[in-house]
C-alpha cells in the first residue's frame, strides 16, 4: 500500500479562544464559557488555558470553579459563533486536500497523502495549516503528523498549543510506546482497568501483548485496540462530501420552573417534538424509536425508550409515543426540571421500509405531508408562523430554542441554552 | 409419599412437564415440578409458568400417598442421565427432602413446600369444542408463524380461534402478515371467540399427532383446557379486542393484479436471492418482484456478493406491477402451504397482497409490501 500522511489539527481551547478573539481584553485572564446559573445550566462548557491551570475542568459547576479561581470570568456560549469558525477552519484545511474528516467541532483529520511524498513535505503543510488559521482567523491549532489516524490524533495531543508534532514510521516505537495506554483513541476508564489488571499500562506494552490475549480480555476491541498501538490502522479519512451517519437526532430544554403533571410535561414534549421532525425530515432520515429523559427537581434523570414499530418523521406520531412512555413509568413523586426528546434507530428515508397490516399507509403518507407542508410554512414566514393552538400560553420553555449539544469527547447530554 | 417408578414413566412425564416451567422465578416452587399421587398405578406431574400449564399422569406403583414440588430443570437432567429400571421416590413425613434410590444411585434430594405451587385453577366447563385433531393440527401449522412476538401488542401474541354459523377459522397476524384458516368442520350454531397464547399452541402443536380423533377443548371466560391422553394442558386465555374479525376485513381495494405462479419455483427463487443479501445490514430480506404479462422477475443485488435475475414463468391477469416483500416473511406462507401453485392478488406496490393456496380454498394470507427503495 502507498505510504500514507495523515494530519490531526485540533483547535486549541476552542470556544475560549473564540470569545478571547471576540474580546481582546480578555486574553491572558482566566475565564470559562459555561451555561448560566440563572436559566439552570451552571456548568463550565471550555476554559481558557489560564482557568486549566488552576485546575478548572470541562463539566465543573460554576461554583465550583467560582471556588478555584475567585476572580473568574465566566461567559455565556455562542454557539452559532462557534459553527461559523468551525466551517471557516475547515475551509483552510480543503486548500490543502479534499479529505478532511471533522471529528466533533474543534477536530479534524486530513489526508494529504495526494499532494506530498515524504513526512517533511508533510510536516511543512502542517505548519502552513498553523500560519494560516493564526493569521486568518487569530485560532491556534496543534497539529500531529503520522501515517495513519490513531497515530496523528495522538501526535496532536503531545504538544500544545501552536505545535506540530511527527511520528514517522521509523519513530513511532520511540514516541508513541512510552505513552501511558489511555491515551489511546478509545481506550476509555474502564478498558483502562482491564488493561492495568494484566499489567499494560503503556501503549508500547499493548502493542507487544500477543493479539489473541487482548481479544480475549477486551473482545474485538481488543484487536482494534492493537491494530491502533501496532499503527497499523488502514481507517481512511472520509472525503469532503461524506456525511457522518447521524445516529439520533435529541432535543431538550430546561424549563423555567418545574413541570407539574402530565399535561404540562406533554405540552413540552409535543413543541419538542415539532423539532425533532422537522430536523429529522431536513435530514432525510426515519426514526424507529423514541427515547424520552425526564430530569426531576432533585436532578435524577429517568430515561424511558420504545420502538415505534414503524418509520416515521412525524412529530406527531414521536410525541405520542414519547408521551406514552412518560406517562406509564412516570412515577410522579417529584416536579420535571427538564425534558428531552430523542429519535433513534434511524434509516436513511429512502431506504426500504417494510409497511404494515394495521397501519394505513397512505394516512400516515398524509400526516407526513401535512408536517412537511407547516416545516415550509415556518421556513418561509418564521417559526411563530403557525403552531398548534394546543400549544398557546405558558409553556415553561425558555424563550430560545433549546439545543442538546454533544460536547466533543463527552458522552452525556446536557441542557443547554 | 412412597412411590415406584420405572425410569422411562418419569422421564416421559418429568421431560413434558418441564418444558413448562421457567427456569428460573422468583416464586421458587413455579421453577419446581409438582409431583402427587393420584390412586395406587398413578403420579401426576404438573410443571407451570402460571400462564399455562401442563399436568400429566404418569404410571407408578404409591404404596403411600403424598405430594412434593422438585426442581424442574434438576429433575429432569438428573433422570436423563440415570439407567434403566425402577426408581424410588420417598418424602419423609417432617420435611420437604425426597430420597430418590435408582440402581446404581441413593440420593436426598431437596424439594419445595407443595403448598406453595401454584395449582392450575379448576375449570367449570362453560363451553367446550370437539375436533379432530388433524384438522387442528394443520389449521394451526398453516398460521401459527404468523403469531406475533412482539408483547406491545399483546393481543396478537395469540392465535385467534373464531366459532360460529358462518364457519370456524383461526387466524394469527403480527402486523406485517396477517394467515387465516378455515377450519373444515360443520358450523357451530352458536358465535365463540378466544385468543390462545403462543405459548400454548407451540406445545399443543408438539402434543397433537394427525390422527382423527376427536379433542375437546373447554373454554370458560378466562381460560382454556384441553385433555390429549394422559395430558392436560390449561392456559389464561389473552384479555382484548382483536384487530380483526377476518382477512377479508383487511381488503380495502379490490385487487388489481391476478397471479398464478408454482410454488416450489417461486420457493427456490427467494432463497437464492436472500442468499445474495443475506449479509446486508440493511434490508437483507427484501426482495423484489416485478410481474410482468408472462413471467416474474425476480433480482437482488449486493456490493460484495455479486447480482441476480431470475425469470420464473406466471399467468397474470391484470396490471404489470413491481413490488417488494420481506422474503423471509414469504417464505414462512408458502413453505407451510401444500397444493402446487399459488395466487397472489396485489392492488399496487404500497397495499398489502393477499397469497392463495390454488386447490386450498381454506388459507388466506395477507403481507404488507415493502416500499422499495
Amino acid at each position: 500500500m502507498k505510504k500514507r500522511f495523515i494530519l490531526h489539527s485540533d483547535l486549541n481551547a476552542f470556544y475560549a479562544s473564540v470569545e478571547i478573539m471576540k474580546q481582546p481584553r480578555l486574553k491572558g485572564k482566566p475565564m470559562v464559557v459555561c451555561g448560566s446559573a440563572d436559566d439552570r445550566h451552571g456548568i463550565v462548557l471550555a476554559k481558557s488555558e489560564e482557568a486549566k491551570k488552576a485546575g478548572v475542568k470541562t463539566g465543573m459547576a460554576n461554583w465550583q470553579a467560582k471556588k478555584l479561581i475567585p476572580n473568574l470570568i465566566l461567559l455565556p456560549p455562542h454557539f452559532h459563533e462557534y459553527v461559523k469558525y468551525s466551517r471557516a477552519v475547515r475551509e483552510i484545511y480543503y486548500r490543502f486536500s479534499p479529505l478532511v474528516e471533522p471529528y466533533g467541532m474543534d477536530e479534524c483529520w486530513l489526508d494529504v497523502s495526494g499532494s506530498c511524498s515524504s513526512f517533511e513535505e508533510a510536516e511543512a503543510i502542517a505548519n502552513e495549516i498553523r500560519a494560516l488559521t493564526k493569521k486568518e482567523l487569530g485560532l491556534s491549532v496543534s497539529i500531529g503528523v503520522s501515517f495513519n489516524k490513531i497515530f496523528a490524533k495522538l501526535g496532536s495531543d503531545m504538544k500544545k498549543p501552536d505545535a506540530v508534532t511527527l511520528i514517522r514510521d521509523d519513530d513511532y516505537k520511540e514516541k508513541v510506546w512510552p505513552l501511558p495506554a489511555n491515551e489511546l483513541i478509545f481506550v476509555g476508564p474502564a478498558t483502562t482497568k482491564k488493561l492495568q489488571a494484566v499489567n499494560i499500562h503503556t501503549i508500547g506494552q499493548l502493542a507487544q501483548t500477543e493479539a489473541w490475549r487482548l481479544r480475549r480480555l477486551l473482545g474485538v476491541n481488543g484487536l482494534q485496540l492493537w491494530t491502533f498501538a501496532n499503527g497499523l490502522d488502514k481507517t481512511e479519512v472520509k472525503p469532503i462530501d461524506f456525511k457522518d451517519e447521524i445516529k439520533s437526532i435529541g432535543h431538550g430544554i430546561t424549563c423555567r420552573t418545574d413541570l407539574l403533571n402530565n399535561k404540562e410535561v406533554w405540552r413540552v414534549v409535543w413543541q419538542l417534538s415539532q423539532e425533532i421532525g422537522q430536523r429529522l425530515r431536513s435530514e432525510g432520515l426515519m426514526a424507529t424509536g423514541v427515547q424520552i429523559s425526564a430530569r426531576d427537581s432533585s436532578l435524577l434523570t429517568r430515561q424511558y425508550q420504545g420502538p415505534l414499530g414503524f418509520a416515521s418523521q412525524s412529530s406527531a406520531e414521536i410525541a405520542n409515543l414519547a408521551r406514552q412512555l412518560f406517562e406509564t413509568q412516570y412515577p410522579w413523586r417529584l416536579p420535571i426540571r427538564s425534558v428531552s426528546i430523542r429519535a433513534i434507530n434511524l434509516y436513511p428515508e429512502e431506504s426500504p421500509l417494510q409497511l404494515d397490516l394495521l397501519n394505513d399507509y397512505k394516512k400516515r403518507r398524509k400526516q407526513h405531508r401535512l408536517e412537511a407542508t407547516i416545516d415550509k410554512l415556518r421556513y418561509r414566514y418564521g417559526d411563530d408562523a403557525i403552531t398548534f393552538a394546543s400549544l398557546l400560553g405558558d409553556l415553561k420553555m425558555p424563550k430560545h430554542a433549546a439545543n442538546i449539544v454533544l460536547m466533543p469527547g463527552m458522552q452525556d447530554d446536557y441542557f443547554i441554552e | 409419599m412412597i412411590v415406584k417408578f420405572e425410569r422411562e414413566d418419569l422421564l416421559y412425564g418429568v421431560s413434558l412437564a418441564q418444558r413448562i416451567a421457567p427456569s428460573k422465578h422468583p416464586q421458587v416452587a413455579v421453577s419446581g415440578l409438582l409431583l402427587k399421587t393420584i390412586d395406587s398405578q398413578t403420579v401426576e406431574i404438573i410443571g407451570t409458568d402460571l400462564e399455562l400449564s401442563l399436568q400429566v399422569r404418569i404410571r407408578a406403583n404409591v404404596q403411600e400417598h403424598g405430594q412434593i414440588v422438585l426442581p424442574a430443570r434438576f429433575l429432569s437432567d438428573l433422570i436423563r442421565r440415570l439407567p434403566d429400571g425402577p426408581i424410588y421416590l420417598e418424602m419423609s413425613a417432617d420435611s420437604f427432602t425426597v430420597k430418590l434410590t435408582g440402581s446404581q444411585i441413593k440420593m436426598d434430594l431437596r424439594g419445595i413446600d407443595p403448598m406453595d405451587f401454584p395449582l392450575p385453577q379448576a375449570m367449570p366447563s362453560d363451553k367446550s369444542w370437539s375436533v379432530p385433531r388433524n384438522v387442528l393440527k394443520q389449521a394451526i401449522n398453516k398460521v401459527s408463524y404468523a403469531i406475533s412476538q412482539d408483547e406491545a401488542r399483546p393481543v396478537m401474541t395469540g392465535l385467534l380461534l373464531k366459532l360460529g354459523p358462518e364457519g370456524n377459522r383461526v387466524l394469527g397476524m403480527d402486523g406485517f402478515r396477517l394467515a387465516e384458516y378455515n377450519l373444515e368442520i360443520p358450523p357451530q350454531d352458536d358465535n365463540f371467540e378466544c385468543i390462545i397464547p403462543n405459548s400454548c399452541i407451540k406445545e399443543l402443536e408438539k402434543l397433537i399427532d394427525l390422527s382423527d380423533t376427536p379433542i375437546t377443548m373447554r373454554f370458560t371466560p378466562n381460560h382454556m383446557s384441553v385433555q390429549i391422553e394422559r395430558v392436560t394442558l390449561q392456559t389464561r386465555l389473552i384479555e382484548g379486542q382483536y384487530p380483526f374479525k377476518s382477512a377479508q376485513e383487511l381488503m380495502r381495494k379490490t385487487p388489481t393484479s391476478h397471479i398464478k405462479i408454482n410454488r416450489k419455483n417461486l420457493i427456490d427463487s427467494i432463497e437464492r436471492s436472500l442468499l445474495i443479501t443475506r449479509d446486508d445490514t440493511r434490508g437483507s430480506s427484501v426482495v423484489r418482484m416485478e410481474f410482468e404479462e408472462e413471467s416474474l422477475i425476480i433480482s437482488a443485488q449486493s456490493p460484495e456478493v455479486g447480482q441476480l435475475r431470475e425469470e420464473i414463468p406466471v399467468e397474470k391477469n391484470g396490471h404489470d406491477i413491481t413490488i417488494g416483500f420481506n422474503g423471509r416473511f414469504l417464505l414462512d406462507i408458502l413453505r407451510n402451504l401444500e397444493t402446487d401453485y399459488v395466487r397472489f392478488d396485489l392492488s399496487g406496490s404500497l397495499a398489502a397482497g393477499i397469497v392463495y393456496s390454488l386447490g386450498d380454498e381454506k388459507f388466506t394470507g395477507f403481507l404488507s409490501p415493502i416500499r422499495l427503495s
